[in-house]
């Protein structure tokens, strides 16, 4: 059975016709709080690489250095 | 055409139709009136285009009838709203992007194309693929086909929901911290996350360039298999891929199980795990020791390190591509998308360059420890049971980051790290949700993850489920 043409073309209502979420829109005001909840989330992803993750002294070539490790570490009969 | 209770996979409509029992142009009419049923109740589809896959389908047909026996002639597809095509527009499920039109098109869409498949429309996904759950304010939250109060899981939101639900027989997604796996984890898919590099991104949507990937979300693991050989190997036009020569796809899904070792991962390296995928997660090891696998235990690094490198890499590249539109057009982004986006200003860029710096390092340091024990890794994909979307809800911008964090603890450190993951669906759970794992592999061992889902449904009954069209 052939599907019916209105919605062999159909496209999702625009954005004035959505009555969904329609409070996600106009953008963010930056205010103290969200400044500081910005920093906050910069400081937690700052510290989180630190704790673990101390690159050796040497030359990086990135992209390539990276994927070079790839190549190198597929196994045989990857 | 689909049994009851199960839906057909794209290996047995290539297999009907290459013995002449369908056409392509039935499969495609059969895949428009399912698309006209459920498409009020998830949202899969930005833009359907039933005229122009009505017409490919009788061309394929003609074709196949003229002796053309292309891998994927006449199947009907359909792919995340991220790919650029030429003279047409991809939304990238936002306000900002329909307005731009595609010089060239993507690599891994051009591929279908000359395989033979046809596209019956534009999936809807998370907007600027910066999502994990399916929310999207514009044009609206894709649904679970197995319960439409719940989350997709995101950002391949619609590509995940049109598979469950039958509408088509695959669907191309992307994968930048999980958005591959996660839709694919939550409506009970298999999910090919490929290694970086694998498949080319030329023509695609970027959210982070360094950790973005484009796979293959099916019904089954030989589905991925044959949708993963048409899209991979190297491409002129994106110089990350890698020169490998790929299989086709019988050769990505025939790899010896027996003596297989699969490693599960001691204590809770993401934190605690619903008892019920846990117990899901258990099953599938005794299936795949029935196969012939060994089953061990191991000791995975801490992973949060590398969650936040990824989050670090991810937050700082989308903040370069969007500075400008977020500057510029702040309120054409929904909140959670824009306040998600933003930490990348506030990141020194030698914290970005050390979290890139050490990456080649980590990963021979994590193979050199994990996979020296073990073939694969069967791990968490999410630790929690599939979220409603009022659960999710991301209106509240101070929210967001506890919520994403939550949902891609279990994924995002793979990104990082480059790896090949598959999501393998074990299941639907007591609420009729579907439970799952996802299988970790060496680089480029698509082979070894795709010939171990291959095994797993072949050894269970829960393969293609279908989900009951809400009343």
């Amino acid at each position: 059975m052939i599907c019916p043409r209105r919605l062999r073309q159909y496209t999702m209502p625009g954005r004035a016709e959505m009555t969904e979420k329609q409070d996600y829109y106009g953008g963010l005001k930056m205010t103290p709080e969200r400044a500081a909840d910005v920093a906050a989330e910069a400081d937690r992803i700052r510290q989180g690489v630190a704790s673990a993750i101390t690159p050796k002294f040497g030359f990086y070539d990135e992209p390539s250095h990276f994927l070079k490790a790839l190549e190198d570490c597929a196994g045989d009969d990857a | 055409m689909t049994r009851p209770n199960r839906l057909q996979s794209l290996h047995e409509l290539m297999t009907e139709m290459e013995a002449g029992h369908i056409s392509s142009l039935e499969a495609t009419e059969d895949m428009l009136q399912r698309m006209e049923a459920w498409q009020p109740h998830i949202n899969a589809f930005i833009r359907m285009d039933g005229d122009a896959a009505i017409k490919a389908a009788k061309a394929a047909d003609t074709a196949r009838a003229k002796g053309d026996k292309r891998p994927l002639l006449g199947a009907p597809l359909a792919h995340k709203d991220m790919f650029m095509r030429v003279g047409e527009r991809s939304s990238g499920g936002s306000a900002l992007l329909g307005a731009l039109v595609g010089e060239d098109t993507a690599t891994v869409v051009a591929r279908l194309n000359a395989a033979g498949a046809i596209e019956t429309g534009r999936l809807n996904m998370s907007e600027f693929a910066a999502g994990p759950t399916g929310h999207n304010a514009h044009y609206g939250h894709a649904r679970n086909p197995w319960n439409p109060d719940h989350i997709t899981g995101g950002s391949s939101s619609g590509s995940g929901a049109s598979v469950a639900a039958g509408v088509v027989y695959g669907a191309l997604g992307s994968d930048t911290g999980g958005s591959i796996r996660l839709p694919a984890i939550m409506c009970g898919l298999f999910g090919l996350k490929p290694t970086y590099g694998a498949v080319s991104r030329y023509g695609a949507m970027p959210r982070a360039w360094s950790l973005d990937t484009v796979g293959p979300l099916t019904r089954s693991a030989t589905d991925a298999a044959m949708m993963y050989a048409v899209i991979a190997g190297h491409d002129p036009k994106d110089p990350t891929t890698s020169r490998r020569e790929i299989p086709d796809w019988q050769g990505l899904i025939d790899k010896p199980l027996k003596g297989l070792r699969i490693a599960h991962a001691k204590g809770e390296p993401f934190g605690p795990v619903d008892p019920e995928t846990h117990e899901a997660h258990m099953a599938a090891l005794k299936v795949f020791e029935g196969l012939g696998c060994e089953i061990l235990e191991v000791t995975l690094p801490d992973c949060a390190p590398l969650y936040s490198a990824a989050d670090a890499i991810s937050k700082s590249e989308a903040a370069t591509l969007h500075g400008r539109w977020m500057r510029e057009r702040p309120a054409d982004y929904a909140t959670h998308v824009y306040s998600r986006t933003e930490a990348g200003f506030a990141i020194p860029a030698t914290v970005y360059l050390e979290a890139q710096a050490a990456r080649g390092q980590v990963l021979r340091d994590f193979c050199d420890q994990v996979f020296a024990q073990a073939d694969a890794l069967l791990l968490p994909s999410i630790t929690m049971p599939v979220p409603s979307i009022a659960e999710t809800d991301e209106g509240q911008p101070g929210a967001i980051q506890t919520m994403v964090a939550g949902i891609t603890r279990a994924t995002r450190p793979f990104n990082y790290l480059g790896l090949p993951g598959l999501a393998t669906p074990l299941g639907v759970s007591s609420k009729g949700l579907p439970l799952s794992c996802q299988l970790i592999a060496r680089p480029f061992q698509e082979r070894t993850l795709l010939s171990l889902g291959h095994g797993y449904e072949q050894a269970v009954d829960h393969i293609g489920a279908a989900p009951a069209l809400p009343g």
